[in-house]
Formats: structure tokens, sequence, C-alpha cells
């Protein structure tokens, strides 16, 4: 097990550091020079240049990216042009606000969709079934940001619950968190719903069945942990659909967390903080998903088996 | 009588497209919104037409107005009609929903069967290099690359389906292995079939019908991916009436005029809802094993 | 209530499928008995309606799409179809228990065999969770597998050794009656005989009474003391082995015969029945062999063709075998 665990470690380092160039590369063919963003349209060439040579650009392709990996790796994520500070500073107060709304996102929607989907299965075809299916149809096709302007209109502005912006106590997470979960609320119980349809026809169910075991423990001890077995993996997967989520939201509902700071910095073209915050959250991303991999690993005995060299 | 017994034998042997069709014909919900689906194409195709006024037309009377039997969407902040608007925004909307998701499709069949075709090398290049890809999460790869490519019609499209690509891929060479290595290729190459005829005759028929629901399901998510790529900024922007953009530019009247934003976002929530709706009937009707 | 009554009877039992909006119909009035401590062996074609029947003893078969529509079923004086789920469940594993055909997918991926077979124990036995596992051990050692293995995962097992804990499971409890459902056809022809072997010992040793489904004419001739032959729902003849095997009347159960090679003779070609199994969603009317019967008469299109007792306990559902038993 430990094995697996060391390798998939050295995977994702490798996984990580093509990101890191992957994003350096996209960002290098951004039209535009940053020098003359910084000093504006009007600036003397001479000063353009002597910018240019002092945040390193002049350089070739290969040294730039030398520089950015080798920043990386102390962590210096270099500076915002637009607020003047260094990237590390705000990353570091703002990181905690984005992955506590997009962990309270993935438990909202895991902690209402797969018992829904649970619901929905046992009850196939019945009232409840129909009920699971409808809504999670359309919690999939609503857009989630426009159900966050909605939320704003009916619960902030009409009936005065919560407030529609900033982070001034927990009311202020209610709105973001749930407007934002229902897209993968939804997924989650379409799929942990087929899931279980699936796993109730197997032949083992069958056999549960037959032995005498109560219709009550045939779906909860025999069908539901098979079923959830992929339900882990889309958890895990469903961390990036939360994440994006988290940055949409704190756009809507102004919340200064990570997703804010990175949709200001593309309209401002704050190059530097876009390429800095989109790696910091693929690394977050890959620790999400390598963590889902074991777990999965661990629960599933047969992927299990494989990796311990049975 | 004899003849009549004789009868479910040969039945088997229907056409399966045709069987395909008849199944899905006989799913109300699906055909429905198969029809909206498709009146809403029609409708992007003939916007000009279609329009009660000139979706640019301005009218400083009419700035704000709620929906009226005039203007059965009311007006927006410059008292452009917003229903027409909508109707023109649906060839932004859905034209970049189509093309993005064909896109995707068409650059992830060649990523996907080069993978799942070309043995161990190529497929190894592949995954890992879509392994990096989707260590970005989905939303925030469209965003950068549309930050990379900037804004407009084309550069939106194009950051929409490379956002596709690394799930569409690895859709398509899950695929094209299980089928390459399934039985009846093994048994069509053992009776010395050509590859070419392997691929065209066993493998495209039997990767088709997954590939057109992928394709069914990805455009809802697609049209909404493109109005939150407006809405944060990037995408369409207004004065272009996307609905994204639509949304984007009456955001700031939510409070006073929330016609402004519940027209365009009930739009895309419909075209997301006939998709969805489309692509399950569309499985239902192609998945041989649902029919037990 | 004396022993020698049949302690299994069903009566007049038809079972429905509803699939893509047409009925199948998977059971036609099949009525059976089994005396206590007998095997009755079930044969037919695939889909003929054999695991059907034997799902519906359980009651097992997944309703909706299937539905029982009429018929009786008699299990030691009990009304199986009429008994509260309540009471199913204690019959269920305990009194009655079924081996599946397929081995490789008959047991819970994500549960060891052991504690597959102790939660039938716990169940029906009321053992503390030591005791049942204890005495799970001892079934699987029972059929040939160390106990040491109680906490493997099914995927470690080979399908061999995955149907000797399917059995084990099934016999965990001594039940009198076993459903066994092609317990064989998944396996390799060496590993058959012993599992037949082995099933037909613990039988003995439980004095219990076994239902044995199967397409394999070779095993019934080994195990069964009755059959009856399955034909589209219907069972079209059934008596004592010797009836079926030395005096098989049906045309269908004589064609069966023909298609087997034997030993002794020197015929050139085997002789199949001629055509398909008729579609169950449109079964013919009159005997549902006729389409394919080489001695179809007018009278076999139209009309139910009882069933004709040619010796006693040897009853036959055809019009030709009518002379016949008047003869008798």
């Amino acid at each position: 097990m430990w094995r697996y665990v060391l390798k998939r470690l050295g995977m994702m380092v490798f996984v990580v550091l093509g990101v890191a160039i992957l994003v350096f590369s996209l960002m290098y063919f951004v039209p535009g020079d940053p020098a003359m963003l910084i000093l504006g349209s009007g600036a003397d060439p001479a000063d353009v240049a002597r910018l240019r040579a002092q945040m390193g650009i002049d350089k070739p392709y290969l040294v730039q990216l030398g520089t950015f990996l080798n920043n990386l790796l102390h962590l210096d994520f270099g500076v915002s042009y637009q607020y003047n500070t260094p990237v590390i500073e705000s990353v570091k107060e703002r990181l905690p606000r984005t992955l506590f709304l997009s962990v309270m996102v993935i438990i909202f929607q895991t902690l209402i969709g797969i018992p829904l989907g649970i619901t929905a299965a046992v009850n196939a075809g019945k009232w409840q079934d129909t009920f699971c299916v409808i809504v999670s149809m359309i919690g999939l096709a609503i857009p989630g940001f426009w159900l966050s302007l909605m939320s704003i209109k009916v619960f902030s502005v009409n009936l005065g619950w919560f407030p529609s912006f900033g982070i001034d106590s927990w009311k202020s997470y209610v709105l973001p968190i749930v407007t934002m979960a229902i897209g993968g609320l939804s997924m989650n119980t379409r799929q942990t719903r087929a899931a279980m349809l699936e796993v109730i026809r197997a032949d083992y169910v069958t056999t549960a069945k037959a032995k005498g075991v109560s219709a009550h423990d045939v779906i909860y001890k025999h069908a539901l942990p098979n079923a959830l077995i992929p339900v882990i993996t889309m958890i895990g997967g469903s961390f990036g659909g939360a994440l994006g989520g988290a940055i949409i939201a704190e756009s809507v509902f102004v919340m200064p967390g990570l997703g804010l700071y990175l949709t200001n910095a593309i309209n401002a073209l704050d190059y530097a903080v876009v390429r800095s915050v989109v790696v910091i959250l693929a690394v977050w991303f890959s620790m999400i998903m390598l963590v889902t991999d074991l777990v999965y690993a661990f629960v599933d005995p047969r992927i299990k088996a494989q990796y311990t060299g049975k | 009588m004899a003849e009549k017994k004789k009868a479910p034998a040969t039945a088997k042997k229907k056409n399966q497209t045709l069987e395909i069709i008849k199944r899905l014909a006989r799913n109300k919900v699906a055909m429905a919104a198969g029809i909206v689906f498709v009146l809403l194409f029609v409708m992007a195709i003939f916007a000009p037409l279609l329009e009660p006024y000139d979706y640019t037309l301005m009218n400083g009377k009419l700035a704000f107005a709620k929906p009226s039997l005039e203007h059965p969407f009311g007006c927006d902040r410059l008292g452009r009609d917003l229903m027409s608007r909508i109707i023109r925004g649906s060839r932004f909307s859905l034209g970049m929903g189509l093309l993005g998701v064909l896109c995707s499709l068409a650059a992830a069949s060649v990523l996907g069967s080069v993978a799942g075709f070309f043995g161990q090398v190529a497929d190894n290049i592949v995954m890992r290099l879509l392994d990096v890809i989707q260590a970005i999460p989905g939303i925030l790869l469209t965003m950068t690359i549309s930050t990379v490519l900037g804004r407009g019609f084309f550069n939106t499209v194009l950051a929409l389906s490379i956002g596709g690509i690394p799930g569409n891929t690895r859709m398509l060479r899950a695929m094209i292995l299980a089928i390459r290595n399934s039985e009846y290729v093994e048994a069509a190459s053992s009776i010395n079939c050509s590859k070419a005829r392997i691929i065209a005759k066993h493998i495209l028929p039997n990767a088709f019908a997954p590939v057109l629901v992928g394709a069914a399901m990805g455009i809802g998510g697609t049209i909404g991916q493109a109005s939150m790529l407006s809405f944060v900024g990037l995408g369409i922007q207004p004065p272009d009436p996307e609905w994204g953009a639509l949304i984007s530019d009456g955001r700031n009247y939510i409070a006073t005029y929330p016609h402004l934003i519940v027209f365009p976002g009930l739009m895309i929530g419909i075209v997301s809802l006939c998709a969805c709706l489309l692509a399950d009937g569309l499985r239902d009707a192609t998945d041989p094993k649902l029919k037990k | 209530m004396s022993q020698n009554k049949d302690f299994l009877r069903i009566e007049d039992l038809v079972v429905e499928y509803t699939s893509d909006g047409e009925i199948v119909q998977a059971v036609n009035g099949v009525s059976l008995s089994l005396e206590k401590g007998k095997t009755l062996g079930l044969v037919g074609e695939t889909g003929a309606g054999k695991t059907t029947i034997a799902k519906t003893i359980m009651r097992i078969l997944p309703e909706p799409p299937a539905r029982v529509c009429r018929g009786r079923i008699e299990f030691e004086d009990r009304d199986l179809l009429n008994l509260p789920e309540k009471e199913m469940l204690h019959i269920r594993g305990n009194q009655i228990a079924m081996i599946f055909q397929d081995p490789m997918t008959a047991l819970n991926p994500v549960m060891t065999v052991g504690s597959q077979i102790a939660e039938v124990i716990e169940l029906h036995d009321h053992l503390s969770g030591g005791e049942a596992k204890r005495k799970a051990v001892e079934m699987l050692e029972m059929v040939g597998i160390p106990g040491a293995r109680y906490d493997n995962y099914p995927h470690e097992f080979s399908g061999g050794m995955k149907q000797r804990v399917v059995i084990a499971m099934a016999l965990a409890c001594a039940p009198q009656l076993l459903l066994a459902d092609e317990p064989t056809t998944a396996l390799d022809v060496t590993i058959q005989a012993q599992v037949l072997e082995m099933i037909a010992d613990l039988k003995k040793r439980y004095d219990t009474s076994m239902i044995l489904i199967t397409h394999d004419l070779g095993v019934v001739a080994r195990t069964c003391d009755d059959v009856a032959v399955v034909y589209a729902g219907e069972i079209i003849e059934n008596g004592s082995l010797e009836d079926i095997f030395d005096h098989p009347t049906h045309p269908y159960t004589i064609g069966l015969f023909g298609a087997l090679p034997k030993l002794t003779g020197n015929e050139k070609r085997l002789s199949p029945v001629e055509g398909l199994p008729p579609d169950p969603t449109h079964l013919p009317a009159g005997c549902k062999f006729s389409p394919r019967c080489p001695n179809v008469t007018e009278a076999c299109r139209s009309g139910e063709v009882p069933a004709y007792e040619m010796t006693p306990g040897h009853f036959v559902r055809c019009h030709l075998a009518a002379n016949a038993a008047k003869e008798v």
C-alpha cells in the first residue's frame, strides 16, 4: 500500500510540474506587453525596455520558464501589478476562504445528493423517484451563477434573510454554498441513482435476498457499499466543479477569496496573478484527487489487492 | 396461421437504426424535448425574421420597461427590446454550444483514436498529457484559455472546445479500447477483415451512439459554460446579446429590474434541460442492455 | 400431515414479465410436486422459464417487471405465495435455499466470503458473531476450502471455488429444499463432476430435497429421481427418471434425446430439434411446440392440450400421447 501511495505522490509531482509548464506557456502567448500595461500606452519606450528587463520578460522563453519554476519552488509567485503586492500574501489570505467555500459545497451536495439518489433508486418508478429525477434534471440545467443572482433577489433583497455580499458572518456563506451546490447535488443524485439501480440488479443482491436478508439490509448492507465505490470517485471529481463554483460565487457575492482575485486579475490583465492562482488551485485539485484515489483503493478490495501485491 | 407464427423469428432482424428511432419516438418526454430543441435552433437560424423589434434599437423612454404586451420580456437599461435581444442572442449561445461540442468531439476523437489504436507509447503520451490538463479544474481551464485567446465568438468556441477535450478524449479512448478488445472485433479480425473494414463496420457503428449521447449532453453544459465566461468578463461581451452577456449586463439591476436576468437565465435553463432530456432518451434508446 | 405427502406442490403457476410494453409469458400454468428427500430435474432450453419457477418459489422475482398472475405454491402445508414477507424471510436461506447459475457474479465483491456465509447463519440460527463465524469456517471446510480463507474476498477465488462458497452458503442452515439453478453450467467440465458430487453428498447428509435446473441431460441422469421437461413456460412431460429416459413420449423430449450423442450407437448424425423456441411475447395458440413438431396435426394448433397420464406418475402434454394413454 505504501508503495502505491509513494508512486502516486511521485506521479503528482510530475503532474504539478506539467501544469506549471502548461500554464506558464499558455500565458506566455497572451497578447500584449505586461510592461506596457503597467506603464500605460503613452510610456517612454526606454522606460518600457527598462521595466521589461527588470521583470525579466526580455529573456528567452526557456530562461523565463526556468525562473518561473524556480520561483514556484520557493513559493515566490511574483507581484501583482494591480495591487503592487506579492501574490503569495494575497493567496495566503484568500485561499482558505475559497477552499472553505468549495469544501462546504462538496459536503452539502454530497450529504443531500447521495441520499436523494438512494431514495430514488430504492423507490424506482414511484413518485419519489420521479420527483428526484425531475428535480435533479432541472438542477443540472440551471446555471449556478444565475441561481446565485436569483437567490440574492429573493433572499437578500426581498426577504432580507441573508446578506448579498461580503463575508461578515456565517449567513454570508449560506446563499453561495447552497446555490453553487445545486448543480453538483443534481449530478450526485443522478449518478448515485444510476449506480444503485445497476447494483440492485446484480446477481449478488439476488443471492442476498435468497439468503433471507431483509429488504432493508439487502439495500443498505449489500447494494449500497457496492454502489458507493463509483460514487466516491465522483465526489473527488466534483471538487473541480466545486472550486469552479466557488470562483464564480465569489464573483457574484463579492467575497474576497482566490476566485474574486482571479476574475479581477483576468479583467485587469494581471497575468502574474492569473498564472499563480491557476497553478495553486491545480495543486489543490491534484491533492484531492490523490486522496480520492487512495480512498477508492482502500474501499474496493479488488483494487486494493492490485496495489498490495497480493 | 402458419405464416403468422413464423413472423416473430424474422422480425428480430429489424434495422437497428430504425429500432432506435422507434424506441426514441415512444419516449414522449424525450420527443417533446427534442422538438423544443430543434425549434430553438430554427429560431436561431431565422432570428432576424422572428425578432419583433430591431435588437439594437434604443429607446430612452423604454429603459428598464417591465414586461408588457408590446414587450413580452420587457426592455433593458437602454430601452432595447429584451425578447428581440434574446432571440438574436440564441445565435451566439446555441452556436457556441453546438460548435464547441462538435470541435471538442472532433479533436477528442483524433486524440482518443491515437491513444486507443496506436499502442503503448502514443497512448502513454496522450494520457499523461491529459493527466496534466485535467489537474486544472474544468471551468478554470476554460477561463485560462479564454484569457489567453481573448474575447469573441470563435475564440470562445475554441476555448470551450479545448476545455472539453480531456473529458471527451478519455470517454472515446475507453470506448475504443472496450470495443477493440471485444470478442466481435476479435471474431472479425479472425476471419481476415481488413483494419479499415473493422473500423468502418464494427467500431464506428458501436461508438456512434455513445458519442451522440455525449454530444447531446455536452451542448447544454457548453452553453452554460459560455454564458459563465461572458458573465465573468470573458467570452462574448455586451452589446452582443449572448445570454450570459445579457445576464452580466443586468446583474447590477437585479434588485429592481429582475426581468433583465430572469429571462436569459430561463432560456439557458430550457436549452440545457432539453439537451439533457434528449440525451437521456437517446441513451435509453441506444443502450440494448436496458431493453431487459 | 403424513410423511408421504408431497412437501412441495406447485399448482397452475402463471408468471408474466412486462418488457418494453410487451407481456412476456414466462411460466404458463406449471404444476409440480416433489417428495421429501427426492431430487427433481427441471430440464429445458435457455429461456424456457426454469429459473423463473425457482425464483417464484423463493419469492425473489423482481416485481415489477415480473408478476405472478395465478397459482399456488404449497411448501410444508404453507401457501408461500400468500405468506407475509416477514415469514418469507425465515424461509429463505433457512428452509429453502438457492444456488445460482453464475458463481462469478453471485458473491458480493466487497464482503469477505466468510462473512457472507456467516451472515446467513446469524440470520437464521440466531448465533452470536463468534459462533456464526466458527460455523461458517466449518461450512467452508466441508466444501473443501481451508478455513483460513475465511477473510478472502471473492475475487481471490477461482470460479469453482466460488461455486463451493455459494453451495456452502446455501447449505449453511441445512435447508429442507435446495433450488440449484444450473449449478455447474459456468464451470469447467472437470470441476462440474466434483461440484455435483459434493452437492449430492451434502444433500444426503442433510436429507435435503432438491430441484435441479439444468439443460444437461447427463447431469439429470446422474442426480435426479424425477424429471420435468419445460418448454415455453409449460411442463410438457414429467415422470420418474426411468419414465423420461426410457420412455420419452413428447416429440420435444424425444427430440432432446435425439440431440445427444450415444456412446453405444453408431448413428452418423445427431438430430437436433428443428427450429427455434417460440417468441415468448407471441406464443403460438394450442400446443406451444406445434410449429416445430414433426408430427403436428390440426388439433395441435388450437385449444389447450391436456396432460395425459401414460403410466402412473408419467404425464405428457401431447395429443399424440392420448391414444397411447388410453391403451394403457
